[in-house]
This record gives C-alpha cells, structure tokens and sequence, in this order.
C-alpha cells in the first residue's frame, strides 16, 4: 500500500471514529447504562458486527458497480418498489434529524445556559450554510476529526476503573435483569442507532463523488472494520460511564441533562464542558449527514443532478431537498418536542423500518450484473439477515410493550 | 391555384392532430392515491402469497397494540412505572447539588435540572391524581419532593449553600419512599396477576 493510501486509510478509520457517535448512539447507551448496567454491551457488539457488513456492502457496491445504494435499488427493483424504502427513509430522516438538531441545541443550551429552543433556527441556519459552502471531503473529514472529542467517554470509562469481569460479562447475550419491556425497547433502539439506515445511502453517494474503484475495495474493507470497530469503543464508553455514574445513584435518563453527569464523576468540572463540545460536535456532523443524505436520496430516486462537491447552481434540486429536509425538521424543536423522547422514539422506529432498507441491500449484494465476482459470501449473507430479522421482531414486540408499561 | 392544395393540406394535418389527440389517453393530472395504489400492487408482486394474505393484518394488530398502549392506566400501575423517574429525579437533584456545591457545574446548568425535575415531579404528580383510585401517600410524596426541588432551585439562585446541603440531605429518604412504594405496587400487580385465572 503506498503512502498516500495509507493516510487516505488513516484518516478514513479516524473520520469513522470521531463520526461514529450521534445523537441515538449517547442518548440510548446512557439509558441502557443507567438502567441495566453494562447488561446491554452485547446489543452494541452485535449491532456494531452488522453495521461494518453493511457499510462494507454500499462502499463495495460503490467501487464495483459505480452505482449508490438508492440508484442501484431502483434500477433493480424499479421505481414503484423503490418509493416504500424512500417514504420509510424519509419518515425516519425527518425525526432522526430533528433529533440531531435538538441534540445541538442542547449542547449550546449546556454551554450557554439560554434554552434550547432558542438555539434550533440558529443552528439550522448553520448546518444549511455549512452544506452550501462546503464540499464533501471538507464536511466529512473536519466534523468527524473535531468528533475525536468523544473519545474523553473512553477515557472516562477508564478513569472511572470499572468491574472489568462485569464489563466482559455484559459482553454476553442475555435477559432482562428488570422490566424486561424497557430492556428489549433499549436494546432494539441502540441496534436502531447504530444501524441507521441514512449510513448506507450517506457512504455509497461518498464513495461515488470520491471515485472509487476495485482498487479502493481493501481500504473500504479497512474503514468499514476498524473504524466502525473502533467508533463502537466510543459508544461502549458512554455506556459505561453511565452505568458507572448513574446506574448506583439510581439515576435514570429523562434528560440530556442527566446525561452531562456521566461525565462529571471522572474528570469534574472539564468533563462537563467535555459533554457539552463532544455532543454537538457529534450531533452538528450528523445533522449534515442526515441532511446531505436526504437530499442525496431524493435527488437519486427522482433522477436529478446531485453531487456535495458540485456548486449549487449546478444541483439546485437537491440543494433544495436537503434545505427543505432542514427547515422540516427544524419545526420539531422549534414546537419544543423534547429531544431526548424524540431521540429514543426514532431510534426505536429505525429497527422497526431497517428490513425495508436492508433488504433489497442484501439482493442487489448478491447479484452478479452488479458485483461480478466480488458478490456478498454466505457469512455476510446469513449474519445480516438474522440480526436485522432479529431486531426488527423485537421491534415489533417491544415498542408496544414499552409504552403500555408507561 | 398553387395555394390550394397547400391550405387543403394544412387543413388535413389539424384535422389528423385531432384525431390523434382524440385517440391518445387523457393526461391525468398527479394522483398520489393511484400512485400509492399501484406501488402496494407492485409490492404484492414481489411478496410471497403467505405474506402478501398476513401483512396488512398483522400491521393493523400491531398499530392497534402501540395505540391501546397510550390509554389511560390505573393508579397502582402509574406509581409503578413513574416511581423509578421520580426516584431518577431526587437522585439526580442529589447529585447535582453535591457537584454545585464542589463548583463542578455551572449554576445555570443546576437550576435548569433542578426546574426540569421539579416540572417533570409535579406533572406525574398531576396524572396520578386524575386517577380514580389514586395513592394520597404517593401523592404526598410526590408533591413534597417537587417543593424541595423547588427550594433547592431557589437556594442556588441566592448561592445559600447550607441550605442546599439541608435540602439535599433528605433526598435519599424521598427516594426511598418512592421507592417503597413502586416495591408495594409491584407486588400488588403481581399478585393480582397471579390471581386472575
């Protein structure tokens, strides 16, 4: 590998770091700490063993068939398949980035102390014109580099010198310890954070305006592994923080607020600064993914030029979707949903779309007209399958659960 | 005479767009629930029989379970679900007053919790007491504990810091209290449980 695919590897393991929290990754591994321990990690690790297959398959299918994920499933299918996966992704992009934007806000209401729904047009108007002026790599590499803040939740996870044979244990699948309704609805909404479906459409439309090629399939492969590996280490951290911090006081998660604690027990009065800056750094990346992606998507289903890196008047409709998709949103937080509700309610609907969206990933990864010889294998097959089918039954049955148990 | 047959020529090509025009299917204007028709009958046909008879009934059962799940709960049952918030919440004014206190969070910060908490105390309180078998032991503590948080906000806002360790000091025993309480709904609810056939 020569040098300059090294550094190209390198800074795409450390933008997968720093961009692998979002505002569903801290909010539900807070909750699952604080209420059940370290008795969830298995979920993220089996969560985190699924999201790298899939980001794997959109960057391959990218590099093979120079096909993004949301072009490629409407050419196989046709358009009239393809628009229940586009209403479902939109469905879950409108809630999923309102909650990003109140995640933002949050974080300037911690550091300021001005409420946060003061913050929300401001910072709309921020994530807009950051996607207006910036070009991808620009978006993606520095927002994702400012997010190695959040490593300081591994660090914390450290200093806070946890049981480490619980910490392994927690490792093991296993059932509720307590209200089992509230444990399978925290677990389905972690597998809903970290397997958003907004990554895969986000990554391949990366991979095509970058040009990738065959090539360029090791380094995938290296990203997709290690970085996505590695960022889970990130949301590990925050859940044991949690259940280091909140879990023994009794201390559940009803408010971000509640969440700054977590980070308070190991390092005082920086580590709440330290929550504040990883928060919004995380959630300011992620409303742009959200955002871009949405507009990726429309622009892709609907046929019109799209592209970060074009100017705007060379992509006036999707600049357009994407400022529409951030106005829409906006009006969430503006209205004063609590953020924190909303969060763990669109992560919970994410599992429960997450077949629509996987599913046809899975056909086209085994097609030969798309693939060629670099076809999906039986273990990626079988691995996706059973976890998305997995999560998507314990969707069904724990969110009614969930809310009958109040 | 060289004009004619032209006109007549004319003539006949309007008269031949006609026919076409009359021939060819209407434009229709934008029916979103045609469209949506016709993508669930696309659907179908890529589904398989067994699911394609299942799918909209089991959709219909589990919309109607999340609905059912919003209604309205007896009083038992709500101390025993909010318990464990309003529990969170005295041991999180607890937690909050002790780092105020060590100057590790902004007085901001403290007084939003503080406020959040004691908002979120008072509007369980509120719901339990809509309840026609509501828990008067409950209620009380409930509403002691939303007028200690308040207290707590107000003596950080004066910087009264013994006073806030006063205040803070009988949080543990609130918590407990609720937390006998969800103890004795629990069981109550699993008795009953055990008792229906």
């Amino acid at each position: 590998m020569k040098a300059r695919q090294l550094l190209q590897v390198a800074l795409g393991i450390l933008t997968s770091i720093g961009g692998f929290l979002d505002v569903g990754a801290i909010a539900t591994a807070a909750d699952a700490g604080a209420s059940f321990r370290f008795s969830l990690l298995w979920v993220v690790l089996v969560g985190t063993i699924c999201v790298i297959f899939l980001v794997e398959m959109a960057g391959r299918l990218a590099a093979v068939s120079k096909h993004t994920y949301a072009d490629a499933v409407r050419e196989r299918f046709g358009f009239q398949f393809y628009i229940w996966p586009v209403l479902a992704e939109f469905v879950v992009d409108f809630l999923v980035l309102g909650a990003e934007i109140g995640g933002v806000c949050i974080a300037l209401q911690l550091l300021t102390g001005i409420g946060f729904q003061w913050w929300a047009i401001p910072v709309a108007l921020a994530v807009w014109l950051t996607a207006w002026l910036g070009t991808f790599d620009v978006i993606e590499n520095s927002v994702a580099l400012l997010g190695l803040v959040t490593l300081a939740f591994v660090a914390g996870a450290v200093v806070l010198h946890p049981p480490w044979a619980a910490v392994a244990k927690g490792f093991v699948p296993s059932g509720a310890p307590q209200e089992p309704a509230h444990y399978w609805f925290t677990a389905v909404s972690i597998m809903g954070a970290l397997i958003s479906p907004y990554l895969l459409y986000f990554y391949s439309s990366g991979a095509i305006e970058d040009g990738w090629e065959k090539k360029d399939l090791t380094m995938n492969r290296l990203v997709a592994g290690v970085g996505m590996g590695f960022g889970s280490l990130v949301q590990m951290g925050v859940l044991i923080t949690a259940a280091m911090m909140l879990a023994p006081r009794g201390i559940g998660v009803d408010d971000y607020g509640q969440i700054a604690l977590t980070l308070v027990g190991p390092f005082g009065h920086w580590g709440y600064y330290l929550f504040a800056v990883s928060l919004g750094v995380t959630c300011f990346g992620a409303c742009m993914e959200q955002a871009l992606e949405t507009g990726f998507v429309v622009s892709q289903a609907l046929g019109w030029n799209w592209g970060e890196s074009k100017a705007p008047v060379e992509a006036t409709r999707f600049t357009m979707a994407y400022t529409l998709s951030i106005a829409a949103s906006t009006l969430l937080m503006v209205v004063g949903i609590d953020p924190l509700k909303l969060t763990l309610f669109s992560m919970a609907l994410t599992a429960v779309m997450l077949p629509l969206v996987v599913t046809p990933l899975l056909v086209i990864m085994n097609d030969r007209h798309y693939l060629g010889e670099h076809t999906n294998g039986w273990l990626a097959n079988i691995v996706v399958g059973a976890i998305i089918g997995l999560t998507f039954v314990l969707a069904l049955v724990a969110i009614p659960l969930e809310y009958l148990g109040g | 005479m060289a004009e004619r047959p032209i006109w007549k020529d004319r003539k006949s090509l309007r008269n031949t767009d006609r026919q076409i025009a009359a021939a060819a299917e209407p434009i229709l204007p934008f029916d979103p629930v045609a469209r949506a028709r016709d993508a669930c009958r696309s659907m179908s046909a890529v589904a398989p029989t067994c699911f394609r008879r299942v799918w909209p009934l089991a959709w219909l059962t589990w919309i109607a379970a999340c609905l059912s799940a919003c209604g309205p709960k007896p009083a038992c049952q709500q101390v025993e679900n909010s318990g464990r918030s309003v529990a969170s919440w005295a041991a999180t004014a607890d937690m909050v007053a002790r780092r105020w206190i060590g100057g590790d969070i902004p007085t901001s910060y403290a007084r939003d919790t503080l406020t959040q908490g004691e908002q979120q105390v008072r509007q369980v309180a509120a719901s339990l007491q809509k309840a026609p078998d509501a828990d008067p032991v409950a209620l009380a503590r409930y509403r002691r504990l939303s007028v200690v948080l308040a207290q707590m906000d107000q003596a950080i806002g004066k910087g009264d810091t013994s006073g806030l360790t006063r205040l803070a000091g009988t949080l543990p025993a609130v918590g407990r209290q609720i937390d006998a309480l969800r103890m004795r709904c629990r069981a109550q609810h699993a008795k009953a449980g055990t008792q229906t056939p």
